[in-house]
């Protein structure tokens, strides 16, 4: 990133729900657990790690594996 | 004084141009305490002299002041806010511009409107004073100095140093000449009860210049170096005491079980959460006389708060430096308010013109804080609309170097 676009970075009005596509990669902060899931909250999109081994507050980098628009919710792996 | 009346600045445009200066002043030197001092003592009396509304031009300093603070890269309030969220301080700072200068418009165009409508005082008539020096603005130069040193990559207290032993050697030069009323027991003095030591000291040369015989119960240390020096010590047990505070808080779980009924009750949602976090700061600013202080203490609860819902670093900074700058001048019992405050006691003895009845009541400068407000405000309609906001998926902050 130069030095100009970091001052532009973040101009818009981010959604409170941003969305994603399956095979989009992406870090992320591991924000809770539901028993044997990871559960990744970004704004108030939720995915969901089946069978993940993370704790919360661990930075990891994931792939979303399916995704639903109208609900803002989704599945992802760890990579 | 002199510049004020090459540009022929009137008491109506004084305020907004004084907001720019100071506000430049901030960003440069990276202190919002320093500055307000250094404006109060140089350029509130020259505003007065040209009939300014003096609690219209204290909001000024005090507003150019915060967006300093805010944005300067060696504030220490930026670097808190850096440090603690985990983001480098040049990325902070760029992306904090689009929010200083959001508020810096308006509250520029606010200080013009109320710069050409509030009553002003009759310009101090009588006082003599009509021009002031060209050669005042060579007080100019150390702050250069530092703002220099300090792009050029060279270490903050390096940095800083150069600017006082430049202000040290103009000051005295000066003095000298007979400018200013300035020696180099201003600077640096101790004050010793006689004795034939003392004496020889005294009168020996360069020594001499920075001891003083004086009765024995008036012993001590004196001098804007050392009383500098000095002004600092409360921060530093307070900041001392607040993250003893913090950790005790944390080890005996009352942190985790506020942060837990935060997010279970308030911050359910992503906007709630902003707004939780700005008004959050707010408060604790408001409450803590010292704003980098209060920043070091809630700055905990950001972070945690902030990246339950995958905010990046940049933002939460934004979020947790926006609002201690602003609440840190606003109110009465503010460090800078009270740093202000404290320099504008002193004018009295410095200026015979100068009377008690001039000196602003902190209580009756807060409304008019013009860029204050108006930071809160950017920060409060930011968090509802997303305007800025942004996600660790959008842009990872790079690693803190620290200073």
């Amino acid at each position: 990133m130069s030095r100009f676009d970091a001052f532009l970075a973040g101009f818009e009005f981010r959604t409170a729900t941003p969305q994603y596509e399956p095979g989009d990669e992406l870090p992320v902060i591991i924000t809770g657990r539901d028993g044997d899931d990871a559960l990744v909250r970004i704004g108030d999109t939720r995915l969901r790690l089946p069978d993940t081994d993370v704790a919360v507050d661990d930075e990891v980098r994931i792939r979303v594996t399916a995704f639903d628009a109208d609900d803002a919710t989704g599945e992802a792996e760890l990579l | 004084m002199w510049a004020a009346n090459a540009a022929e600045v009137g008491a109506a445009l004084f305020p907004a141009v004084t907001f720019l200066l100071a506000g430049l002043l901030a960003t440069g030197i990276g202190t919002g305490y320093g500055t307000t001092i250094a404006f109060v003592t140089l350029v509130f009396p020259a505003g007065l002299l040209l009939g300014t509304n003096p609690i219209l031009l204290f909001g000024a300093i005090l507003s150019g002041a915060v967006f300093g603070d805010n944005l300067a890269p060696v504030s220490d309030t930026t670097i808190v806010s850096a440090v603690t969220q985990d983001a480098d301080i040049g990325g902070v700072v760029a992306s904090r511009v689009k929010y200083a200068v959001a508020a810096a418009v308006p509250a520029f165009a606010a200080f013009l409107i109320a710069g050409a409508t509030m009553t002003t005082t009759d310009p101090a008539a009588g006082s003599g004073v009509t021009a002031g020096a060209a050669w005042g603005l060579l007080h100019l130069i150390p702050v250069a100095i530092v703002i220099g040193t300090a792009i050029r990559g060279r270490h903050i207290v390096e940095a800083v140093s150069w600017g006082l032993f430049t202000a040290f050697v103009l000051n005295v030069m000066l003095g000298y000449f007979d400018l200013v009323d300035v020696g180099v027991s201003d600077v640096l003095v101790f004050m010793a009860p006689e004795s034939g030591l003392v004496t020889a000291l005294d009168t020996a040369p360069l020594i001499g210049a920075v001891i003083e015989t004086v009765p024995a119960g008036e012993a001590g240390v004196g001098g804007s170096l050392y009383n500098g020096a000095v002004g600092f010590f409360p921060l530093i047990v307070l900041t001392l005491l607040i993250v003893a505070g913090a950790q005790i808080m944390r080890q005996g779980g009352g942190f985790e079980a506020l942060q837990r009924w935060l997010l279970d009750t308030v911050a359910t949602t992503v906007r709630r959460a902003e707004v939780t976090m700005v008004l959050g700061t707010a408060m604790v600013n408001a409450m803590v006389t010292i704003n980098t202080a209060a920043e070091i203490a809630i700055a905990p609860y950001i972070r945690t708060l902030g990246r339950r819902f995958n905010i990046n670093g940049y933002r939460r900074a934004n979020i947790l430096d926006a609002n201690t700058s602003a609440l840190g001048y606003i109110f009465p019992w503010g460090g800078g308010v009270l740093a202000g405050y404290s320099a504008m006691q002193t004018l009295p003895d410095e200026y015979g013109w100068f009377t008690v009845d001039m000196v602003v009541n902190p209580a009756a400068v807060f409304p008019y804080v013009f860029h204050g407000w108006f930071l809160v405000a950017v920060f409060l309609i930011a968090a509802v609309t997303g305007f800025g906001r942004e996600y660790v998926s959008d842009r990872e902050s790079e690693e803190v170097s620290r200073v």
